[in-house]
This record gives C-alpha cells, sequence and structure tokens, in this order.
C-alpha cells in the first residue's frame, strides 16, 4: 500500500497547491501525518473508510463539490464520489442492504472474486480503496490545473466563498490575525456551533450574523491586564453590579491600547471610564 | 497580546529580522575558554578551543535554541566560536554560509543563503578567521567585531528592521559595555533582548540600555515569546520572513516542481523564479479590506510588483497585453532560437503592470518556467540564468522566459539573447524600454499607446465600480493612460469614505478623469505638462507631497549642501525617481550622515511621496511612489546643477563590494548615468561630465582601489567631456589631450591590476581604444604634422586593443566600430603617410567585413552601415591606386595584398574569385599569417567553391568531391597562425574536412578544441552544415542508440556507415520513441555545429540544396 499511499499523498498535496494559487488558501494537509498506512482487518479498513469519508465530504467537501461539477460523469472521481457514499453507510448502518450489497461485491472484486477474511485480503481490498481514492484525486488535479484562466478562479473563490472557514479567514484578515490551521478550525467550530442554534431573525443577513460570531469567537482571548481584576472593579464601583462586565472590557481595551502600568495605568482606567459615564 | 510584544511584532512582520546570539548554552556545556586565560591549566588556546568545540558538538541542541533556529532570520551574528553552530541553522529551505569577516558580501539579508557571522572567529572557519589565541589577538578580534556590529547597526539592519539577542549571559564575550555601545547606534525598540534575567538586568550597561529605550527586555525566550504570538493568531512562523520556510514550487503541466534550494539561491540575485508564492492571490476579505488592498495597489506605484494584487486580479488589463501573450507563447512553442520581444511606451502607461500579469499567465500555464527581473539592481547575468534554465529544461523539459523589465536599451536584450542563445539554452528574453527610435523598431516590438482604447474605456467602467469606484459619464474616448497612474491620488482613503459619497473626494476623481480624458497623449514634456494640470484642475497639488515649506521658486535656487536634510532626502529621491531608479538605503544614509538618517523614518511615515522597499535578496531601496510622480515634482525643484551636486555626493558616498559587478550601488550609479550620460538622449548633462569623471577619479583614489565598472564609467565621461569641450572650444587642445592621456593611463592600469570579467574586460579594451581614438581626433584637429608618428603610434595601439577586444567577444560590433571612426578620423587629417594608409584601410575594411550582420542589433546594423559608407569613400584615396598597392606587394606587405586579392574578387570576370584565391594563396607565408588575408582567403576560397559566404545559412550543404575537401584541408593549412578569434572558423573547416575524408577521430578532436574557442559565438549550436555527397545532396545515414539520458535531452548513436558513434538528441527524433539501446533510428543526416558532428532528423527544414552558381566547379 506504500506506493498507493504516496500517490495519494502527491496528489492531495498538489490539490492544496492548485487551490492555494486559484483561492489564496490552501488547504489543509495536516492530515497526511496521520493517515493510515495500511489496513490489515476489518476494523482498520472501516477506518480508513471513516477518514476517506470524512475528507471527500466533509472536511474538503466545497472544494470536491466544486470540481465535481466541473468534471466528467463517470470518471474516476465521480465513481469514487458513490463508491465512499455506499461503503461508509454500509459501514457505519448495517439497515442499508444496497449498500451493503454494494460493498460486499466491491470487496469480493478487491479480493480476486472472495469476501476478504486474512489480513492479506484486507490489505488488498485497503489497496484498492486507497488507489481509487488517488484516482479520484488525480482527476480533481487536472481539473484543479484548469485554474489557470481567471474565470475558473473566479467561480471556485465564489463557491468557497460563503463558508465557515473563509468567514473565520475573512474576519480574522481585518483583525490583522494569522491564524494556525488549528487556530483556524476551533474558531470554526464555535461559529458553526453558535449558528447550528441560532435563528435568523426578519431584517438579519446571514453573512452579517456569521461575521458577528467570528468576530466575537476571534477576540475571545483576551491577555491579562497589569493588576487583579478585582481591584478593577473595586476602583470603578462596579463590584457585583452589572456594569462590571464592560468594566473589565475596558481595562482590557486600555492595557491593550497603551501598555501602562501600575498607577499609571488605574489613573488613566478611571479617567476613561468617568468620561464615557457622562 | 502583551503590548511590549506589538512593536517586536511590528518589526518582525514588516523589516529585516536578524539575531545576535550569545554563548549561553546551558549549564553543562560551561563558558567559552577566555583566550588570555587559555595558557593556564597546562592547556594552549589551540588546545582548550578544541575541546570546548568536542564538547559542543556532544551537548544537544537546548530546545530554546532549535526554536529560535526555525526562525527565517535575515542574518545571524554570534559571539560563539564552536563549529556546530552552523549545523544548528542548517534547513531543507535555507543554506547556511559561516564567516568571520566583516565585509558584507552580496545579499548581506538573504533569509535563503543565512550568513552566520562569528564576531570573534570561528573554530570551523579558515585559519585566518579563527578565534584569538592570546592577547593581542583578542584586541584585534575585538576590534573586527565592533566593525561587524557597526555595519549592523548603520547598513545591514535598517532603520524598519528588528534585533533578537538571546542567550546573553554576563560572562559573554561580547561585554556588556560593548552591548551598549552597539545598541545605542540603533532605532527605539529595534533591539530585543530575551532570556534576561534579573543579574543581567542589574547590570548598569544593561539597564542604562533599556533605560533609554534603545533596549527591550523579556524574561521569556525568543521561542516561547513566538509561541504565545502565534497562539494569539498574531503570527505564523510558516509564513515569516515571506514563507522563506516553505518550499519552492513552480507549476509543471498540471502539476508543480520544487525547485531546489541551491538553484534558487543562484538564480535569485538576477531573476524572481515566478513561484507558487507570487501566483498566490489574496485570500477572502470583507469589501473595506478589498478597497484597501486595491488602494494600496495603485499606490505602490513603481516599486517592488504587487503579485497579490495582480494575481488577484486587481489589474485593468490593456488591449496590448493579449497580443504580447500569444507573440510569447508563439515563441516559446518554436524550436528556433527567438530575438527577444520587447515592449515600449512612454511613463505610466502600463507596461510594468502588464509585464507581471504576463509572468503570471505563462507561469500559470505550466508551459515554461518563468522568471522575472524588475527595474531595480543589476542586469541579470548569464551564469544565474543559465543554472535555472538549465534546471527547467534537464529536469522538465520546460524552456525558460525571462521578462526583464529593465527599461534599459534594446541593444541590451539583443545582448543577453545572443549570449544565451550561443550557450544552446531554450530561453525568451521579454524587455521593455521607452520609445525606441525609427531605426530600432522591429517587429518583434509591441509599442504601447499612452491612449485607452475605447474596449479600455469600456473595461474601466467595469473595472473601477468592482472596487467601490465610479466613472464619470463625461469621459470623452481618448482617456490617457496616465488616469491609472494617478488614480490613487484621487481616490477616498476608505471604504467608508467611498460610501458615504464625500462629495469633495469623489468630485475630484471624476474631475480628475473628465480632465485627462482631454490629455493629448503626446510625447514627452507635454504629455506631462497635461497631466500635471489635469491633477491641478481636479484640485490636486503634487507639491503638497513634499517634505518642504519652502515655495518652488526658494528652493529650486539652493544647492544640495543649502538645503534641509528632509529636502536632501527628496532630492536624492527625486533624482534617481524621475528615471525610474530605486534608491540603495545604505547609499542615501551614507551621503545623510547620522544626523539625516534619523530623519529618515518619520519622513517615510508621513509623506506620502515616499516608498521604502525590500527585494528579494534583502536589499532596501528608496524611491517615489511612481515615476510620474517623480517627474512632475522635479521640474518643480531640481535645476541641471542641483541634480549634478546630488550625482557627484551618491558617487563619493559609494562603497563597492568585493566581486566583479561591484554590488547593488555600483549597479545604481551606472544606471543612473546611463540616463545622464553620454548613452543617454540627455545631453543638458554634457557640460558636467568632467565634474562627475572627477567625483569617480576621488573615489578611487581616497579607496586605493579600482573598480573596473566605475573605471569604465570615469573613463566614458572623460572622453565625450572631450568631445564636448571640442565643439565650443572649452577648454583647450593641451588640456584635452592631457585629460586624455590621463585616461588611458588609468585604463590600462585597470586592465593591468584589476581581474575583471571577460565581457568586463571587452569594454574597457574598447574604452582604451576609443581614448586612444580621442588623441588622434584631437591630434588630428590640431593638424601638426610634426605629431604625425604619435598619430600612428595611437593607430597601433587602437588596433592593439581592439584585436584583444575581439578576442573576448569576436561578434561584438564595437571594437570593429571603434577601428573604424578611428581609421576615419586618422586619415582624414591628412598626417599619415601613403605607405602606412593602405595597412589602416585594411584593418578596418578587413574588420567590418568580418562581421555577420544578421548577429547585430538594430541600432548596432545601422552602425555597421554607415562605417561601410565611410569606408568606401575613404577607398577612393590616391594612395590606394592599384599601381601603388603592387608595388607594396613586392615588399610581402599584407594589406596591399588584402586589397588586391579584395579588388580581384570583384573584378568582371567568371574567375575572379579564383584570381583572387590564388594571389592570396601564392602569397609568402607571412602575408597568408596576417590577420586580414588570412580570413579573406577562407572567405573567398569558400565562396569561389560554393557561390555562398561561409558559416552563413542552416543545414547547407555543399557538392564537393574528396579532392575537393582535401583542398579545403590544403587552404587551411596554408594559413598559418591564424588570428585568436578568428581561429573558430579556420578549425570549423578544418573539422568538416576531416569528417568528409573520413578521418572521424581526427575530426572529433578539431571539434572539441572548437567547443572551447567558440563560446562566445552566437550561432554555436546551430546546424550550419551538412554531411554531403558530391552530388549536393545530404548523405544519409542509419544506426541504432547507444545510449541515451533519462530526459531524453542527450545521446549517443552507432553510425553504421561510419563505424564510429556520434551525438544524438532523442527528442528531436520522437517525444518518446529511440530510447532503448540498440533501437533502430530511423534514417538520418549527420551535420555539424561548432560542437561537432550529430545525427539529426530528416525533416521539411532538412538540407537546402544550393542553387548552381557559375563559378562553381
Amino acid at each position: 500500500m506504500r506506493i498507493e499511499l504516496t500517490e495519494f499523498r502527491q496528489h492531495c498535496v498538489t490539490l492544496a497547491q492548485h487551490r492555494r494559487i486559484s483561492v489564496g488558501d490552501a488547504l489543509d494537509t495536516a492530515f497526511l501525518s496521520s493517515w493510515p498506512a495500511d489496513v490489515s482487518s476489518e476494523a482498520e479498513f472501516g477506518e480508513l473508510v471513516s477518514r476517506a469519508y470524512q475528507l471527500w465530504r466533509e472536511s474538503w467537501r466545497l472544494d470536491v463539490g466544486f470540481l465535481l461539477a466541473e468534471t466528467t460523469n463517470g470518471d474516476a472521481a465521480h465513481v469514487f464520489d458513490e463508491l465512499i457514499y455506499h461503503l461508509r453507510t454500509a459501514i457505519h448502518h448495517s439497515d442499508n442492504d444496497v449498500a451493503e450489497r454494494l460493498y460486499r461485491g466491491w470487496a469480493a472484486n478487491a479480493c480476486e472474486g472472495r469476501q476478504p477474511v486474512s489480513s492479506h485480503d484486507w490489505h488488498s481490498v485497503g489497496t484498492a480503496l486507497l488507489s481509487a481514492f488517488s484516482a479520484a484525486m488525480a482527476v480533481l488535479c487536472s481539473c484543479a490545473a484548469r485554474g489557470r484562466h481567471a474565470a475558473f478562479r473566479a467561480a471556485w473563490t465564489a463557491k468557497v466563498s460563503d463558508s465557515p472557514e473563509e468567514i473565520v479567514l475573512r474576519v480574522a484578515n481585518d483583525l490583522g490575525m494569522s491564524l494556525s490551521p488549528g487556530q483556524r478550525d476551533y474558531h470554526v467550530r464555535e461559529v458553526t456551533r453558535r449558528w447550528s442554534r441560532f435563528t435568523l431573525r426578519p431584517g438579519q443577513v446571514a453573512m452579517d450574523v456569521l461575521e458577528d460570531f467570528a468576530e466575537q469567537s476571534l477576540l475571545s482571548h483576551v491577555g491579562r491586564i497589569p493588576c487583579r481584576y478585582q481591584d478593577v472593579l473595586d476602583e470603578l464601583c462596579v463590584l457585583g453590579t452589572p456594569r462590571a462586565e464592560g468594566a473589565l472590557h475596558l481595562a482590557h481595551a486600555v492595557y491593550e491600547v497603551t501598555g501602562i502600568r501600575g498607577d499609571d495605568y488605574r489613573k488613566l482606567l478611571k479617567a476613561t471610564w468617568t468620561m464615557l459615564r457622562t | 497580546m502583551e503590548p511590549e510584544f506589538a512593536t517586536l511584532l511590528q518589526r518582525l512582520v514588516e523589516g529585516p529580522a536578524f539575531l545576535l546570539l550569545g554563548q549561553a548554552t546551558g549549564d553543562s556545556a560551561g563558558p567559552v575558554p577566555q583566550p588570555v586565560a587559555a595558557g593556564s591549566g597546562g592547556l594552549s588556546a589551540d588546545q582548550a578551543y578544541s575541546e570546548h568545540d568536542r564538547t559542543m558538538s556532544a551537548e544537544p541542541v537546548p530546545g530554546w535554541l532549535s526554536d529560535a533556529a526555525d526562525y527565517p532570520w535575515n542574518g545571524v551574528f554570534t559571539s560563539r566560536i564552536d563549529s556546530s553552530l552552523p549545523g544548528v541553522f542548517r534547513r531543507d529551505w535555507r543554506r547556511v554560509v559561516p564567516t568571520a569577516q566583516p565585509q558584507l558580501g552580496r545579499h548581506p539579508r538573504s533569509a535563503t543563503e543565512l550568513q552566520l557571522r562569528y564576531l570573534f572567529g570561528g573554530l570551523g572557519l579558515p585559519e585566518d578567521e579563527w578565534p584569538p589565541a592570546d592577547a593581542i589577538t583578542e584586541v584585534e578580534s575585538r576590534a573586527r567585531a565592533a566593525e561587524t556590529l557597526n555595519a549592523l547597526a548603520d547598513t545591514i539592519i535598517t532603520p524598519w528592521g528588528v534585533l533578537v539577542i538571546d542567550g546573553y549571559g554576563l560572562d559573554d564575550w561580547l561585554r556588556p559595555q560593548d552591548l551598549y555601545t552597539f545598541v545605542t547606534r540603533l532605532q527605539a525598540h529595534q533591539a530585543h533582548l530575551f532570556s534576561a534575567g534579573e543579574g543581567l538586568l542589574a547590570d548598569p550597561f544593561i539597564r542604562a540600555a533599556t533605560d533609554r529605550g534603545v533596549l527591550v527586555a523579556h524574561s521569556e525566550t525568543f521561542g516561547a515569546v513566538l509561541s504565545a504570538l502565534e497562539e494569539a493568531g498574531r503570527l505564523q512562523r510558516a509564513s515569516a520572513g515571506r514563507g522563506a520556510q516553505g518550499g519552492r514550487f513552480i507549476p509543471v503541466g498540471d502539476s508543480f516542481a520544487e525547485v531546489d534550494i541551491d538553484t534558487w539561491n543562484r538564480v535569485v540575485g538576477s531573476a524572481r523564479p515566478v513561484n507558487t508564492e507570487l501566483l498566490e492571490p489574496f485570500t477572502s476579505a470583507s469589501s473595506a479590506m478589498r478597497y484597501q488592498r486595491f488602494r494600496n495597489f495603485l499606490g505602490s506605484g513603481d516599486g517592488l510588483p504587487q503579485w497579490k494584487a495582480i494575481a488577484s486580479g486587481y489589474n485593468l488589463r490593456r488591449d496590448f497585453e493579449g497580443r504580447l501573450l500569444q507573440r510569447v507563447q508563439s515563441a516559446l512553442d518554436e524550436l528556433g532560437l527567438p530575438d527577444p520581444i520587447i515592449v515600449g511606451g512612454q511613463t505610466a502607461t502600463g507596461k510594468t503592470i502588464a509585464l507581471c500579469a504576463l509572468a503570471l499567465d505563462v507561469a500559470r500555464s505550466g508551459r515554461a518556467a518563468v522568471l522575472h527581473r524588475s527595474v531595480r539592481g543589476e542586469r541579470p547575468t548569464v551564469a544565474d540564468i543559465e543554472s535555472y534554465a538549465s534546471w527547467a529544461d534537464q529536469n522538465y523539459g520546460l524552456p525558460t522566459l525571462l521578462i526583464w523589465d529593465g527599461m534599459v536599451d534594446v541593444d541590451e536584450y539583443y545582448g543577453l539573447q545572443r549570449q544565451l542563445s550561443a550557450l544552446g539554452l531554450r530561453v525568451l528574453i521579454v524587455g521593455s524600454c521607452y520609445l525606441p527610435s525609427q531605426h530600432q523598431r522591429r517587429r518583434n516590438l509591441i509599442i504601447v499607446n499612452p491612449a485607452l482604447s475605447p474596449t479600455e474605456i469600456r473595461g474601466l467602467a467595469e473595472w473601477l465600480p468592482s472596487f467601490g469606484g465610479s466613472v464619470s459619464d463625461k469621459v470623452v474616448a481618448g482617456l490617457d493612460s496616465s488616469f491609472l497612474a494617478v488614480l490613487y491620488r484621487l481616490l477616498p482613503e476608505t471604504e467608508y469614505g467611498l460610501r458615504r459619497g464625500l462629495a469633495q473626494e469623489m468630485r475630484a476623481a471624476e474631475v480628475g478623469m473628465e480632465k485627462l480624458s482631454r490629455t493629448a497623449p503626446q510625447a514627452g514634456g507635454d504629455r506631462l505638462t497635461a497631466v500635471a494640470q489635469a491633477l491641478k484642475d481636479a484640485g490636486f497639488n503634487i507639491g503638497e507631497l513634499r517634505p518642504t515649506e519652502r515655495p518652488h521658486a526658494e528652493l529650486i535656487r539652493l544647492s544640495f549642501e543649502e538645503r534641509s536634510a528632509a529636502e536632501r532626502i527628496t532630492s536624492m529621491v527625486l533624482v534617481a525617481g524621475r528615471r525610474g531608479l530605486p534608491l540603495p538605503l545604505e547609499l542615501a544614509l551614507r551621503v545623510l550622515g547620522r544626523e539625516g538618517a534619523r530623519h529618515l523614518i518619520d519622513l517615510v511615515k508621513n509623506f506620502d511621496i515616499f516608498r521604502w522597499a525590500e527585494d528579494d535578496n534583502g536589499d532596501q531601496f528608496l524611491g517615489t511612489r511612481t515615476q510620474l510622480e517623480a517627474e512632475l515634482l522635479a521640474r518643480e525643484d531640481l535645476t541641471v546643477r542641483t541634480e549634478v551636486e546630488v550625482a557627484i555626493q551618491l558617487i563619493a558616498n559609494l562603497r563597492p563590494v568585493l566581486s566583479s559587478w561591484g554590488g547593488g550601488e555600483v549597479q545604481f550609479i551606472a544606471d543612473l548615468l546611463e540616463k545622464i550620460g553620454p548613452q543617454s538622449d540627455n545631453h543638458r548633462f554634457a557640460p558636467h561630465y568632467l565634474e562627475l569623471a572627477q567625483a569617480f577619479a576621488e573615489l578611487r583614489q581616497s579607496r586605493r582601489q579600482t573598480n573596473h565598472r566605475l573605471a569604465l564609467l570615469e573613463a566614458n565621461l572623460t572622453r565625450e567631456y572631450v568631445m564636448w569641450a571640442q565643439r565650443d572650444n572649452v577648454i583647450g587642445h593641451t588640456e584635452r589631450l592631457a585629460l586624455m592621456r590621463n585616461v588611458q593611463r588609468m585604463l590600462e592600469a585597470t586592465l593591468e591590476e584589476t581581474d575583471a570579467p571577460a565581457r568586463s574586460r571587452m569594454n574597457l579594451l574598447v574604452e582604451l581604444a576609443s581614448a586612444e581614438g580621442a588623441q588622434i581626433f584631437e591630434l588630428s584637429a590640431h593638424g601638426d604634422e610634426t605629431e604625425s608618428s604619435q598619430v600612428l603610434a595611437l593607430m597601433s595601439a587602437v588596433t592593439t586593443a581592439s584585436l584583444r577586444a575581439r578576442a573576448l567577444d569576436p561578434e561584438n560590433v564595437y571594437p570593429v566600430d571603434v577601428i573604424a571612426w578611428t581609421t576615419r578620423d586618422a586619415l582624414r587629417s591628412g598626417m599619415v603617410p601613403d605607405e602606412e594608409k593602405i595597412d589602416l584601410l585594411a584593418n578596418a575594411q578587413a574588420s567590418l567585413d568580418s562581421l555577420d550582420s544578421d548577429v547585430l542589433s538594430p541600432s548596432q546594423r545601422a552602425k555597421w552601415d554607415l562605417r561601410h559608407v565611410e569606408m568606401a569613400e575613404l577607398l577612393n584615396d590616391p594612395a590606394m591606386e592599384t599601381r601603388h598597392l603592387i608595388a607594396l606587394s613586392e615588399n610581402s606587405d599584407p594589406a596591399a595584398y588584402y586589397f588586391l586579392a579584395a579588388r580581384a574578387a570583384k573584378a568582371d570576370s567568371p574567375d575572379s574569385l579564383q584570381v583572387a584565391v590564388r594571389v592570396l594563396l601564392e602569397a609568402p607565408a607571412e602575408v597568408r599569417a596576417d590577420w586580414r588575408c588570412a580570413r579573406l582567403l577562407l572567405d573567398l576560397y569558400w565562396q569561389s567553391k560554393t557561390g555562398k559566404p561561409f558559416l552563413r545559412g542552416e543545414r547547407e550543404v555543399v557538392a564537393f568531391t574528396a579532392d575537393d575537401w582535401e583542398e579545403c584541408l590544403a587552404v587551411t593549412d596554408a594559413i598559418p597562425h591564424a588570428a585568436g578569434y578568428d581561429r573558430y572558423r579556420l578549425d570549423f573547416l578544418r573539422g568538416l574536412s576531416l569528417f568528409h575524408r573520413g578521418h572521424y577521430q581526427s575530426s572529433k578532436d578539431v571539434f572539441r578544441q572548437l567547443n572551447e574557442e567558440s563560446r562566445d559565438v552566437s550561432s554555436r549550436v546551430i546546424s550550419k552544415y551538412l554531411a554531403s555527397n558530391p552530388d549536393g545532396t545530404p548523405s544519409r545515414y542509419t544506426g541504432r542508440v547507444m545510449s541515451v539520458s533519462p530526459d531524453g535531452r542527450r545521446g549517443t548513436a552507432w553510425v553504421d556507415q561510419l563505424h564510429t558513434e556520434v551525438p544524438f538528441i532523442p527528442l528531436r527524433f520522437s517525444v518518446s520513441d529511440y530510447r532503448n539501446r540498440h533501437e533502430v533510428l530511423p534514417t538520418f543526416h549527420i551535420a555539424f555545429n561548432m560542437r561537432g558532428a550529430i545525427a539529426d532528423p530528416i525533416t521539411s527544414r532538412s538540407a537546402r540544396i544550393p542553387r548552381p552558381q557559375a563559378n562553381a566547379n
């Protein structure tokens, strides 16, 4: 499976590069370092299917969806799209006979006509899946090369621009932030979580709401202030009151902007609080 | 984020970043042995150091150092001495160059070729760079360390850079007082000390530095702070330093290929490979951010290419770009050796952005490896381009597209193309220039119209609104392209302002557009005057951009010295900027001095006319936003006198690098003088050439060091001044002669003492010949016949220098031109005796005839034609009468034989050529050994046998019998000791003849030598002849593959008929076949280029059968 794995990794990296030069942002390929290197049992095959499904239909779904729409029906990418759906359904849902039959038939093809039993059989099945995935990625790479045309790049960018990932990236850019893939995933999860519980009210625009969520999440990590928070609340006479939260926000902002400490900080904070409240 | 990290972060993002690494490593390693104490404990200094080195090599690298080493530094300075340190910094994406030399060298801020500078010497370095071994050498080493740190503070770090100090302790060889002295030379908040414990902070020098604000202390390690910044989402190491850590990938077909770090470091000094980093557009952005980016793109002007903006489609496409792309794609598809494609036009017509867009379009296609060179810096060097083009061709079969936005003379592009073609490289050059003169215009020139076409205006109407702007309804059809250059000044600063529709700002843009639509697109000053007026009408006063409160009328009367620091900075930037040149930052700082330099950051921040930029090698430049704005301002603030004063100051403060090209500052001065000096169209500076030359002379004398490029400039300026002075008799004859004699002596000394490369030596020799020629002109104009012996001696010197120059570049027109005009001047003087005239004329005529005009650029061809006309007039001299020539020939005068043979060849008879050949063959040996007669004999002989010039055309066949080939060999034997530069022609004929006589090994030996001799010949790899039969048809051969390289670009084939192997290029036979040993090849020809015989597939291009000639045997 080593050759297929090497090819698969290369295709993923190539596709990520194409996306980077078309859309301005690469696909996250950190998963490659922990991708299953071999399969020797049904459980490991199930794990491979889950990982492949997650990548193809979840993590990279927007890009895969866009590129699939640009390729020809019946090519290796479309074939794989169907295959992974059925395999995952069959493995994780025992009540789908159609999927189950397709799974068994495909696995038998990979094992010279018999159902996989031994570790060698499962290795063959795993190799076949990875080979099919690699072929699908090759088709997508070939399609992505059309990014040499401006119209294609514009269409791709438009496709992904309204995703939570891009919204978080956009707001981070506005805030002058530079996020690691892990940091971005965290904020995307936050935004997605809040959005899933949110009901849009009349007059509200979904994009604006999502951007607000992103802004709040990105700004939720604040640094420390140069004194105990209780001292701030005490100084400003807001301990135990609803105004305490706002006072602490102000305390953080004053320190972030001025960087001053000690008595000078306390005096400025108090003066600013007083001015704002009059 | 902690506020004290804010300044650190800003500098890490904006400016170059340097690490000063102390000797603290951890507890177990122990301190570095002090040199004066090394003798104690029974160990010598060497022994103590070796022990220390072994210990350090065995120690694991501490985590904080490993973290710090990961960062893409622009330079590392260290007080450590161990040899294991380079390994700590070495990475796949970075080469490490350890040194203890204080000199800067090339690219002192490169992140991919990192200079690791040992302040006190290093144990893994050459002996003269080792750490000190006793008290005396310790003092010397401290002085060198101080010199290195001063260079860092004054030059390398720049006002925008940051210095990170880590691993520093009180027992460091760099003592706290030395560190204090050093950091006080830096800007506030520029130096950051990490791992600063209480003990360190308590030191009085460290405390004083922090109190003064020149040192910011942090208790954490730098690695910890970086992690904190990453956690706060403020910085990602992977994208720091312009993503130096990332791979260097270029598109190849539908995939990508990585450029190895050595090839990258080699080529990036000459041109930037267009890799995925440049192809990457902006990430997703809010409309406000998008507008900011768009406005910044418009505002960036002529600085570094705004790749992201162009990759994001922010540029307005002009009509000519489509034609340009088509021509480039066609040229890349052809197999032949192309001419460069030139884009010509006035200032502010969109050439620079169009060339960037072209680079991205072609790179994306994956069909070529693309290099881009912008206006700044040195010329691309052949060796650098060759390394990259070879890498692309050998590994991926890609041709290379070199886009050189040099705005230089068209001849420069032709010259470089010729040099690259001579190496057999598949490189296409696209260049830029101002509008060339009529005689320079050829079909591969694309002229950019300053007026926007109706199609472009319609495009504008869609493009500007997509960024929130609006287009006036009143725009007429003739909108000038300068509108795009000034649009930045007319748009509101924020998108918010745009949306609010602030009346005045919107009106300015619309009025500006309307006014510029009536700007007549005329040449030169009129157009710019109209542009300036249009801006004024739009309510925009460009004068307000200048950092001075003095009105123009007052400022323009002030000398450079009388101006304030801010005004002097402006003057320098405008002098360079109006010519499209960015000013090297270090040079500007040196002219300003330390006091003036303190103004620099504030000026750049507060006055929008200035731009600061850094290129891919970390070199820093100052410039104006656009050349257009610089020109408009310069007209108001600068006179010719002031500009000369600026130029003299810049020359006086040059610091040439110890390399053959002299560094970026030398290149800048050379570029500036190209624009204001004798080679420019601008002769307003002619009265000041001598002052500029004297500035070079003073620099040379004060530094006691001659840079060959500066010597050439000095000589050329002096000579051109003398020519100008002659016309108006500004200085007398004696003084003019004295100046040229000094120049002659200076050039002779430069040639002897400097180690200039071949091309530079050729230029110096041509200038030397010109200086001698200028003396001839001076003497001949003076008309004193007693000086005729001097004239003859000078002509002899001219010939010697010119022949030496031709030996370095046989196809260069300039040495030939010098011989021609000096001969003309000498003969017109009437001071040359008749018996000498013939010799001089023979030199000149033979030189002119020896050039293949097909390899000349348009302007060179025009000059060559002019010299022929002059020569024809001179040949009417009575001394040239036949009876005189015959008399001279009886004394074995080669010049006489030359002309007799040349005349015989032109006689109106069927056997004129044979007669001419006989004249030379029957001449004494010393006549045939003369380079003029030797060349003429070869040319006439070939012409008589084939009816065609020798070595012209491609894949020619000749109807030669065995006797004819023997005769060729006899002719080559009859020409002893042929002129050095011309030897390759003789050897080619010998090699060709030997092959046809069946002496294949001897033929190979001759071509092996010829391969070296012909390195500078542009047609070196062109197949000139095919092995042919006596009936004039090309011979056909059969054979099989013996060896093939994996890329299919090289191989050898066995030839059945010859019983020997010859080289062949499998790809020329088939894209995919003939890769296996013993595979049978289709019938082929054998072609000959300067490298020898090569199997050549039979195609429709093969063999042109010669027309029957009346004189052919």
